[in-house]
């Protein structure tokens, strides 16, 4: 009997020991309100409204607040418990897939928040905005022309997720779920007679399809990149390239500017005779390591636009311009070619003009200037085989000072050459 | 006997403690002299090329006005300056001695090298005789060994053509995958052979009889800030001279990181868009300090 008793009791003391426990993981911190949702919101009032989108966030429909937040103290903004980054993995693991060959730059950089709401939206997945508005509200210069191309690809008005991966993808670069050409050939037939016809026999189904055609629309026919090259145009393939039947279709006949040379023979004659060559028309890619050999978004053939054509090889010098407060009117513009040209010149930094001083004055009237010497008889007093120029006292890209001076003062500019003057 | 403990273990703490400094230091430059003027009191303009040899040779590619200056540098001193202009050499840039007295120059207008003979008379026009097709070669730069062997850095089919003393082609190295740009090669005593590639930021090595190069070292960025445009090699220290930068940066024989040396500026001991360097088997460095137009000698510090 006894020990039937001592049983009941201990079991009796079990379960309410259990059932405590319970209560105590339910609030752990003993919150005056146990329930966390009840007990933010006490303060963050105007939070009901937000709950009542149809689309909220699990760990806020729950209540779990504290699982991004800290209630006390944080490091970070809002009182967040960490980055974001380290937050939104928490839970939403593997966004971007392993060995991807792209990835969202917002995603890698871990701003989550610049599409989704983290508590509640009017969009499934808690995005900002529906469909392609999100994608635009970014990449504004791409939704301008998707919206204004005259002739329109059908996937795009579908959606841009219709071939891109939000976050990530592991099969080909600009977040395509599929690499060219293999996502064009799941719609588009190349062993069809038609197909063949207007591509010259050429086995493009192993091409790049959008070395020719802007996927994204365009205001020429069969969605041509807008500045398309004349033999393209004039669909002869053949002038640049093996005939379509040999056993390497896609090789070009010559390699370099020797090929672009066939054409551009005073063009290129002229850029090799030049004292300086810009080295990367001379090497084995030769002019299309700028220009596109089919057909391209810009004029002349360029793969990117101004400075971001350049940025390719140069992106030192485009970080410390990026850097300066003061920059030159061109270099504003990405207009590097006002000043350097880029095939060749006469003079060093691809400089065409014989002095520096001829160069600036094409834009600059030095005789609005001042009064200070410059040219063939102003003899730099730190040293004797240089003329003082521009450049002697002005940055040509820019600097932190008015006028692209290389001082902040006057006092500091003017005795890096009148040293006795210095204090 | 506790005294003399400490004094030792001070000691040896001071010795071991300056080693350590020296080998991070790794390659010091300490000012010496400029060059301005030729023998006749004319400037020089933008020069692109210095080389130099035994018993204080020295020459000057001065490539503004199209000519070689030969000078000799002995005691700290500079003599000479006698002026070498043939029409067959309008733009030289990189030069380099042979073993025999010989300048070789590569001319940037007409991307060929040239030979001149010891006194700089004209021999001959490098031809790359039985070098495999394609027959278009456009040296961006060239160097030679102690056998006088020519390692030229061809930019057009992204390789290197091994040349026999007489300029008959001997091999090949193809520039390796990947590479951004080939800018500029050397060659250590030992016949390793050094590839700079400026836009990928990286060194390239082949071992002397190696038939492809390696990756040396890692990424080059965080050491070489601006585009690299020439590289030489001493006493297993490599030496990359960075153009816009105007720095010479420093590396182990493995690639790693010694030293950065030098800044942009018109006053001496300041480089401006430096090209080539050369370095005497006294230590004394010869910098061609293109934009300033002159050329700067200092006495490097191992």
């Amino acid at each position: 009997m006894g020990s039937r008793l001592t049983i009941a009791f201990v079991s009796v003391a079990a379960l309410l020991g259990l059932h405590t426990a319970a209560l105590g993981q339910q609030n752990p911190y003993r919150l005056k309100e146990p329930d966390q949702k009840k007990a933010c919101l006490a303060c963050h009032a105007d939070f009901s409204q937000k709950l009542k989108k149809p689309f909220v966030h699990t760990p806020v429909r729950t209540g779990e607040c504290s699982g991004c937040h800290d209630p006390h103290v944080s490091s970070h903004a809002k009182l967040l418990s960490g980055n974001t980054r380290q937050i939104c993995a928490g839970c939403h693991e593997n966004v971007i897939p392993a060995n991807a060959k792209s990835a969202h730059k917002v995603v890698a950089d871990g701003q989550c928040e610049k599409c989704h709401d983290p508590h509640a939206a009017e969009n499934a997945a808690n995005l900002l905005a529906k469909g392609d508005a999100l994608c635009f509200g970014c990449h504004k210069a791409l939704g301008e022309s998707v919206s204004k191309a005259r002739f329109k690809h059908s996937p795009v008005q579908q959606g841009c997720l219709t071939c891109h991966g939000a976050h990530g993808s592991d099969k080909s670069v600009s977040l395509l779920k599929t690499a060219v050409p293999a996502i064009c050939v799941t719609c588009h037939k190349p062993d069809t007679p038609a197909f063949l016809a207007r591509h010259m026999n050429y086995p493009v189904a192993k091409a790049s399809c959008t070395s020719c055609h802007d996927p994204h629309g365009s205001n020429q026919p069969a969605l041509m990149l807008n500045s398309v090259h004349a033999p393209v145009a004039s669909r002869t393939c053949n002038v640049c390239h093996e005939a379509p039947t040999s056993a390497s279709p896609f090789a070009t006949k010559r390699n370099g500017y020797e090929l672009c040379k066939g054409c551009h023979n005073d063009m290129v004659n002229a850029t090799m005779a030049k004292g300086r060559l810009h080295w990367t028309v001379a090497d084995g890619r030769g002019c299309v390591n700028c220009h596109s050999p089919h057909a391209a978004k810009y004029d002349k053939l360029l793969e990117r636009n101004g400075a971001e054509l350049c940025r390719g090889c140069h992106a030192d010098t485009l970080k410390r311009i990026e850097a300066t407060t003061v920059k030159h009117a061109p270099v504003k513009d990405g207009a590097c070619v006002a000043c350097h040209s880029p095939h060749g010149s006469s003079g060093v930094h691809l400089i065409d003009q014989p002095s520096v001083i001829k160069l600036c004055t094409t834009c600059h009237d030095y005789a609005q200037h001042s009064a200070h010497p410059v040219g063939d008889q102003a003899v730099d007093p730190r040293n004797k085989n240089l003329r003082v120029d521009c450049l002697s006292c002005h940055k040509g890209h820019g600097t932190e000072y008015k006028w692209m001076l290389l001082n902040a003062t006057n006092v500091e500019l003017c005795t890096r050459c009148h040293k006795k003057y210095t204090r | 006997m506790k005294t003399v403990s400490f004094a030792c273990l001070v000691a040896i703490t001071l010795v071991f403690g300056h080693l350590r400094l020296t080998a991070a230091e790794g390659a010091k430059l300490r000012y010496l002299a400029s060059i301005y003027l030729d023998d006749k009191g004319a400037g020089l303009a933008l020069p692109e090329g210095v080389a130099c040899g035994g018993t204080g040779r020295l020459v000057v590619a001065d490539t503004g006005n199209g000519r070689l200056l030969r000078f000799t540098y002995q005691d700290k001193t500079v003599s000479g300056g006698s002026e070498i202009k043939i029409s067959q050499l309008p733009a030289p840039s990189r030069i380099q001695l042979t073993s025999k007295g010989e300048t070789l120059a590569l001319d940037t207008v007409q991307r060929r090298i040239v030979q001149l003979g010891p006194d700089g008379e004209f021999k001959a026009v490098l031809a790359f005789d039985g070098a495999p097709a394609p027959a278009t070669i456009i040296p961006r730069s060239f160097t030679i060994d102690s056998a006088d062997n020519l390692y030229v850095l061809d930019v057009f089919s992204a390789r290197v053509l091994v040349l026999n003393a007489q300029g008959r082609f001997q091999r090949l190295l193809p520039f390796p995958e990947g590479i951004g740009f080939g800018t500029d090669l050397s060659v250590d005593a030992g016949g390793t052979v050094y590839l700079l590639d400026s836009i990928g930021r990286r060194l390239f090595s082949a071992a002397s009889g190696a038939k492809v190069f390696t990756p040396l070292g890692g990424d080059l960025t965080e050491s070489v800030a601006t585009l690299p445009t020439y590289i030489t090699t001493s006493k297993g220290i490599i030496f990359v001279v960075e153009g816009t930068g105007s720095s010479i940066v420093s590396f182990g024989r493995d690639g790693s990181f010694l030293s950065r040396q030098l800044t942009m500026g018109w006053e001496e001991a300041a480089l401006n868009h430096p090209s080539q360097m050369c370095i005497n088997d006294k230590d004394e460095v010869f910098i061609a300090d293109r934009d300033n137009s002159r050329i700067q000698v200092f006495q490097l510090l191992r």
